[in-house]
């Protein structure tokens, strides 16, 4: 068990190093990115600017925290651009072209190979620190103490967040293995996800149940600063830890139903 | 026997698509599935260190059984076994003794110098640092692609990314090597290398290698043993040299005519293959030279006249024509 950890470890760190080095190949189209990334930050930010100016309380929530949820929201959409979304925009390629026959002749599991493959830095970097940021500054400004156990339990939720995010949304990706096209329902996932940029307790509460158990996106990032604001009931915080594992089981049997599915390309 | 084949068939569903915006249309609503069967009812084995050939028209059948071969594809019935693995169980262990090349896929990253492909692929193979050094020092110097290994690969010539390719395929000495027209858009002398290229290496390392390919030379010189299929059957499989055999010893006459006759006066004799102007030739049992050639000379007015074997390009072409309806194995 330990060893195969050890493998894809060094696996993945050799995917990242390729992606790095392919990409600074690259250099302008990877300035550029930063810049168009930079500028879409500039018009989340401005949510976050009209809350401050007009200093409103929304269902309970002030300028400071509104700002800790669009903080939380933006870093885990860099961490999505960074480690999954090209991999699952790529899967209705592979179905399309057939290139998923050589990945699945290597003796590694092709689900991490297929999915985890591509590391982009290029539209990830700027949300990353933005997000970080902001969270930084939201808390600071909130006076919410700074314990070493707040602090790691809201890096887990972070990561089981990150964990959570790869399970929900490779389920889309997967109908591919069908459809062989997938960007309609590629855009339907992503304009859930953009549901998320303000606290789920702006919306009525069945769009929020929906969204806490179904198909929760909530859970990823208005988890986490809810934990730090105290709000986060214990009921909550068992679904949280429950929820990562059970998406990714589902999402794992998916996989193996949809690969069974593929039908190579011509060659 | 290393490969085990019993009675492989692979169909594909897919709908029809008639030319046209209407029938688009029509497909939205309404889709018409057909069958293609791709292979049907192949059976076969293969001893370790074989060279065997797949040869076949575009669309035989010969990529896809490589595919389950190599456990890329499920069958729709029939059996497989690799080294005693099933291979579309996909086990790793089985996975980590072959390779497969094809020549219109490539597994090395486009933007980044081949040795970082290489590199990767010793991770995932588990290969030891002085295992892989050796190897690669190998490999690189049998294919004269030392300089290269720095060069990105979107820089390389195509013989070049093949050979990185091959590289790629090697660095973890598989047992079974399948290649799928590893030659195809080289030019002539690139062909020739990668060919002597299989050929030193089955004898060195004994390893078993199955490849499919229209180029005629590919297998000729390759391949001790040739697997014909056509229409997803095998309609011969033995030695090339015994194509001829196969087809009944036929043999081909080639007349020039001082004038032209008339076609019927030809067809008498017996089949005519070509017949252009004062250019004539036939096909015909080897029993019947003396017959045929006594009645060519005395009815047509032949000014020259030969009688060769067919050339196996032509063997091969005449077992494809009748693949529809023959379905003899060796």
């Amino acid at each position: 068990m330990l060893k195969t950890l050890k493998k894809y470890a060094l696996i993945y760190k050799v995917f990242v190093k390729n992606c790095f080095i392919a990409q600074m190949e690259y250099r302008i189209n990877f300035l550029f990115a930063n810049t168009i990334e930079i500028a879409y930050l500039f018009i989340k930010l401005l949510y976050v600017m009209v809350a401050f100016r007009v200093g409103v309380v929304i269902n309970g929530y002030t300028p400071d925290m509104m700002m800790m949820f669009v903080g939380s929201f933006t870093m885990m959409t860099g961490f999505y651009c960074l480690f999954f979304y090209s991999n699952f925009m790529n899967l209705s390629n592979h179905v399309r072209n057939g290139t998923l026959d050589l990945l699945i002749t290597k003796p590694v599991s092709l689900q991490f190979i297929a999915t985890l493959r591509n590391v982009d830095f290029g539209f990830s970097f700027t949300n990353v620190v933005a997000g970080a940021g902001m969270i930084i500054i939201a808390w600071s400004r909130m006076d919410i103490p700074v314990t070493p156990s707040r602090v790691l339990v809201f890096m887990l939720f972070i990561f089981l967040g990150i964990v959570l995010k790869y399970a929900i949304f490779l389920m889309p990706s997967l109908i591919s293995f069908w459809t062989v096209q997938t960007a309609a329902v590629n855009q339907m996932s992503t304009a859930i996800w953009d549901m998320n940029h303000v606290p789920m307790h702006i919306y009525g509460s069945s769009v929020r149940h929906v969204g806490t158990f179904l198909f929760p996106v909530f859970v990823i990032t208005n988890f986490p600063p809810l934990f730090v604001l105290d709000r986060l009931t214990w009921a909550h915080m068992v679904w949280f830890l429950i929820a990562p594992l059970l998406f990714l089981f589902l999402s794992r049997k998916l996989w193996n139903v949809a690969i069974r599915n593929y039908s190579s390309a011509s060659s | 026997m290393i490969i085990e084949v019993d009675g492989l068939s692979k169909s594909f569903t897919y709908h029809k698509k008639e030319l046209g915006l209407k029938s688009s249309i029509q497909n939205l609503f309404r889709r018409e599935m057909q069958t293609k069967h791709a292979v049907s009812d192949i059976s076969f084995s293969i001893e370790e260190g074989e060279v065997v050939g797949f040869l076949g028209p575009n669309g035989a059948g010969k990529t896809t059984t490589l595919k389950m071969l190599s456990g890329i594809l499920h069958p729709t019935s029939g059996s497989a076994k690799v080294f005693g693995y099933t291979p579309w169980e996909r086990k790793n262990e089985f996975k980590r003794q072959f390779s497969i090349v094809m020549g219109q896929k490539n597994q090395l990253w486009w933007d980044l110098p081949a040795n970082e492909s290489l590199f990767l692929n010793k991770c995932i193979y588990e290969v030891d640092d002085v295992e892989y050094a050796r190897t690669l020092g190998e490999l690189t110097e049998l294919l004269d692609v030392k300089e290269l290994l720095k060069v990105q690969v979107r820089r390389l010539s195509l013989g070049e990314r093949m050979k990185m390719e091959l590289i790629a395929a090697l660095i973890h000495k598989p047992r079974i090597l399948l290649l799928d027209e590893p030659t195809i858009g080289l030019d002539i002398i690139s062909q020739r290398k990668i060919r002597e290229f299989f050929k030193y290496y089955n004898r060195d390392k004994k390893t078993t290698i199955v490849l499919t390919s229209h180029y005629m030379n590919d297998i000729e010189e390759m391949c001790d043993r040739s697997i014909i299929i056509n229409h997803g059957r095998i309609v011969f499989d033995g030695g090339l040299n015994e194509v001829n055999e196969r087809l009944g010893h036929k043999k081909i006459m080639k007349l020039v005519l001082s004038e032209p006759v008339e076609e019927w006066v030809l067809n008498q004799v017996g089949e005519v293959k070509e017949f252009k102007d004062t250019h004539v030739k036939f096909v015909f049992e080897q029993s019947e030279i003396k017959k045929m050639s006594r009645w060519v000379l005395d009815h047509l007015p032949v000014i020259d006249f030969t009688i060769e074997d067919i050339p196996i390009e032509e063997g091969i072409a005449l077992l494809y024509q009748s693949g529809g309806e023959k379905h003899e194995t060796a």
